[in-house]
């Protein structure tokens, strides 16, 4: 909605202040491949509302093409994240990262399912609810990109 | 349903995800497999396996048959039958031995017991003593068999 820069500072911001408040406990080492895995998806999001261009009607009455869209793109994007975070976790502890990877795999099944459901049912909903709360139409909104 | 060249894209990536996920999870398969069987190399000394047969033909004429079930090196009879099947006993502290009441629900009574066999010198011979005492040797054969006893063999 604001723009690739927009998405990259609030996705680092969000992950550094989960990495002290998460209910898992304080990220540690890990923190700074989480903030970057989520700038990456921020920075996607970014991309990805320039790709869209701009079509008020499609937020207001996405197509069933665009809601698989954001579910496909939300899976390889948490794909992304965990390949980054998994990286995170096998560096220092010295562990291969194939084998990262393949520890990881079913909360990596969990995640991108659950993302995959999340994003295809709520993502225009909570851009319509973000739209209405500042009053402006994400569609117009000024691009930084 | 029209698919533009960024929905192409974006099935692609999707695609993509699915084909990684599908690797990691066969896997992570593949490493709990290999975990497990190093596991039991680890453990060969201290365990073998062992073919368990049970009769129920005077029954109903089922023959099941459990074979290469692991169990511990010097493990007597009984408790690899436990291992396969649910069996009552009762010890009995004269003969120092155990006596089968049941297996699988299936109970001696008055004319039909449970007897059992080792596969020797290819032929069935009668177990010599209570199934508890009888310790089993790697890769032995034995069968329970529900039966009108017949011995002497």
């Amino acid at each position: 909605m604001f723009g690739a820069a927009f998405g990259v500072a609030l996705g680092a911001l969000t992950m550094f202040i989960n990495g002290f408040l998460s209910p898992w406990g304080v990220a540690g080492v890990v923190m700074p491949y989480q903030m970057a895995g989520m700038a990456l998806i921020g920075f996607m999001g970014g991309v990805y509302r320039r790709v869209l261009g701009k079509n008020p009607v499609e937020i207001t009455d996405p197509p069933r093409i665009l809601n698989l869209e954001v579910s496909f793109l939300a899976a390889s994007l948490t794909l992304a994240y965990d390949v980054i975070t998994n990286i995170g976790w096998a560096l220092p502890y010295g562990v291969p990262i194939i084998v990262a990877l393949i520890q990881g795999a079913w909360f990596t099944v969990v995640h991108v399912a659950s993302n995959i459901v999340f994003f295809g049912s709520a993502f225009f909903i909570l851009v319509r609810v973000i739209s209405n709360l500042i009053g402006e139409n994400p569609w117009s909104f000024r691009k930084e990109v | 349903m029209e698919f533009s060249k960024r929905s192409l894209t974006i099935f692609g990536l999707g695609w993509l995800t699915s084909l990684v996920l599908v690797g990691c999870v066969a896997g992570y398969y593949y490493m709990e497999c290999q975990n497990l069987l190093a596991k039991i190399r680890e453990y060969e000394g201290c365990i073998m396996r062992v073919n368990i047969c049970i009769n129920y033909k005077e029954l109903n004429g089922t023959i099941v048959w459990y074979n290469n079930t692991l169990v511990l090196a010097g493990c007597d009879l009984l408790s690899a039958t436990k291992k396969v099947a649910v069996v009552n006993y009762t010890y009995w502290p004269s003969q120092k031995a155990s006596f089968v009441d049941a297996i699988n629900n299936v109970w001696n009574n008055g004319t039909h017991y449970w007897m059992w066999y080792r596969w020797t010198d290819n032929h069935w011979d009668y177990g010599p003593v209570g199934a508890d005492v009888y310790i089993l040797s790697p890769n032995e054969t034995i069968m329970w068999r529900y039966e009108k006893p017949r011995y002497p063999p």
